[in-house]
């Protein structure tokens, strides 16, 4: 099987250099432009744009509403990922213990995650406004009666409560698999050296489900990075900003404040905290991956 | 064994609480839906005394539906058709010329494309071809730019898939006489058969569902998709939910056909999914 004589370099010229052509058209060609948009001054009219070097770079990192919305989207994903892991642990316990209908309940609670997140977004949105406020004014709730979306704490705490109930249930499948890939007479042997149930869940089961883990907090980190369809839907970025993540802020600085540059720059950063979030995740597989 | 049997009781009801929790906001929407303003105001969580048809006609129309219908449709089948097809084919190419090192080059430089969030190839995607080119409010451009985006985790997926699958039945069928793209067609893609499937709805999920990438190239109202057509009911200061509700179920419909048909396959797609990092 050497040379041309199964014609290997019409596969190659048909099967591969599309595939290469489309890949440096969509992704790579834009990705070097993007670089050098974010050291322009351009307003998104016409192709009037001036070279700027480092100077929009400077104007992100000296503007206090892009850094408020940094800040803002670390404080959203720490507490995203946590209750959102823990939360999927839990329902993939559940889904892997001794319980009947295992797979209706695993199908039905997987819903949120058909729907596209503006949809969802939307739902919400009603259910903070209509529905939260009519049970909170019938039982006399005081901290229910008014919309949490008009308010900027509970507007987070909205958007909180919405992205986990919805990464939950994405995370349990992940944790659903992991979980059966537990040696059941782990376990049992376990039991019979006299573990009790956590101590057979922290030595047994969460060892063993330990890459399982590391996809899950990785996945669910960049997940709250790039998070923009939920947040355009429920808050809008409001109330006064209050909720503006940084994928959001990079389309409004774009799209609304026509500042093309600019946005490319707070691009780049994003880019490049997902970059180091994966760079990390490689390390901490492949560390395991040694010990194991 | 009595222990044993209310433990299970306990799960049981646990696991029925758990379901009402992730499924509770669709039900109320469609209950709502179906609403006048005035009475989901008043009590959002009672039944509908009667059925409001007007919500539906008045969302059916504002949202052009059945055209947004349309259009959902054309981009997703084209746009994952053309991921299945370039990412079965580069995948073989990669999978069988992995010795070949520009070859194994490209694919790891593939991958680490993989990571970067959509807003860093946004303004310039827009600006390239949006702009300079003028193709907003294709949908086949569209279907290309989807193509572009998922590419590198298609190929990767099928790759790792095909790298299973001992070479020895392609290298008998050489000997017979038959050429690579001949190989690959019939003897390589029937055995795809799972993994594309699972690709496929994995990925028609994604762009069913997609709204930025969209919103950015369909400005035209005849062109715009389902997941575009709900912010009619929006405008700055103030929603319009009776219809919006409705609109808002219409949408859900669609994937909750397709839910129930593909579940099995959904759920693969999530397992295999998560081990792109």
């Amino acid at each position: 099987m050497v040379g041309n004589k199964h014609g290997e370099r019409r596969l190659i010229l048909l099967f591969f250099v599309p595939a290469i052509l489309v890949w440096l058209g969509i992704l790579i060609v834009p990705f070097f432009y993007g670089i050098f948009i974010s050291f322009t001054q351009w307003d998104g009219l016409g192709n009037d744009f001036t070279f700027v070097g480092l100077r929009n770079y400077l104007t992100i990192f000296g503007d206090s509403k892009f850094l408020d919305s940094l800040l803002k989207t670390s404080i959203y994903a720490v507490a995203v990922v946590i209750v959102s892991n823990v939360i999927a642990i839990g329902l993939g316990l559940l889904l892997t213990s001794a319980l009947k209908g295992k797979t209706f309940f695993r199908t039905a609670m997987f819903t949120p995650n058909i729907i596209g997140g503006l949809i969802l977004g939307y739902l919400w949105k009603f259910i903070f406004n209509f529905g939260l406020t009519a049970f909170g004014k019938s039982g006399g709730i005081a901290w229910l009666e008014k919309s949490w979306l008009t308010s900027s704490a509970y507007a987070m705490v909205a958007m909180i409560i919405v992205a986990s109930w919805q990464l939950s249930s994405y995370l349990m499948i992940i944790y659903v698999a992991g979980l059966a890939n537990v040696p059941k007479e782990l376990l049992e042997a376990a039991y019979i050296d006299g573990a009790g149930k956590w101590s057979a869940f922290k030595h047994v089961t969460l060892p063993m489900i330990r890459s399982s883990f590391t996809v899950c907090v990785f996945l669910s980190i960049v997940r709250c990075f790039m998070v923009f369809d939920v947040n355009l839907a429920l808050t809008g970025g409001g109330p006064f900003n209050s909720t503006e993540l940084i994928a959001l802020k990079v389309y409004n600085t774009a799209f609304t404040s026509m500042k093309f540059g600019v946005a490319q720059a707070e691009a780049v950063v994003l880019f490049l905290i997902v970059t180091v979030i994966s760079v990390l995740q490689t390390y901490f597989s492949m560390k395991k991956e040694v010990k194991a | 064994m009595r222990k044993m049997k209310a433990s299970r009781v306990l799960l049981f009801a646990a696991a029925c609480i758990l379901t009402v929790i992730y499924i509770f906001p669709f039900v109320l929407t469609i209950f709502n839906s179906m609403k006048t303003s005035q009475e989901f105001i008043m009590n959002p969580f009672s039944l509908p005394s009667a059925f409001h048809v007007e919500n539906f006609t008045q969302a059916l129309q504002e949202m052009k539906f059945f055209s947004a219908l349309k259009n959902t449709f054309i981009l997703t089948i084209v746009s994952s058709l053309l991921i299945t097809l370039f990412g079965a084919t580069a995948a073989y190419v990669v999978s069988r010329f992995s010795h070949k090192k520009w070859v194994s080059a490209l694919f790891l430089m593939m991958v680490a494309s993989m990571v970067a969030p959509f807003q860093v190839y946004m303004i310039p995607i827009v600006k390239i071809y949006g702009g300079t080119f003028g193709l907003n409010n294709s949908l086949l451009f569209l279907s290309v730019v989807a193509l572009g985006l998922n590419l590198p985790f298609s190929i990767f997926l099928i790759r790792g898939f095909l790298n299973g699958i001992p070479i020895e039945i392609e290298q008998a069928a050489m000997i017979d006489g038959c050429s690579y793209i001949q190989v690959f067609f019939r003897i390589v893609l029937p055995m795809l058969k799972p993994i594309v499937i699972t690709l496929l709805v994995f990925v028609s999920m994604g762009i069913w569902n997609d709204y930025l990438m969209s919103s950015l190239f369909l400005t035209d109202e005849v062109k715009r998709t389902l997941a575009l057509t709900i912010r009619v009911f929006v405008n700055e200061y103030s929603v319009d939910y009776a219809p919006m509700l409705a609109g808002l179920f219409l949408s859900m419909i669609p994937m909750l056909i397709f839910y129930v048909l593909c579940q099995k396959h959904i759920l693969e797609g999530v397992v295999q999914g998560s081990v792109k990092g």
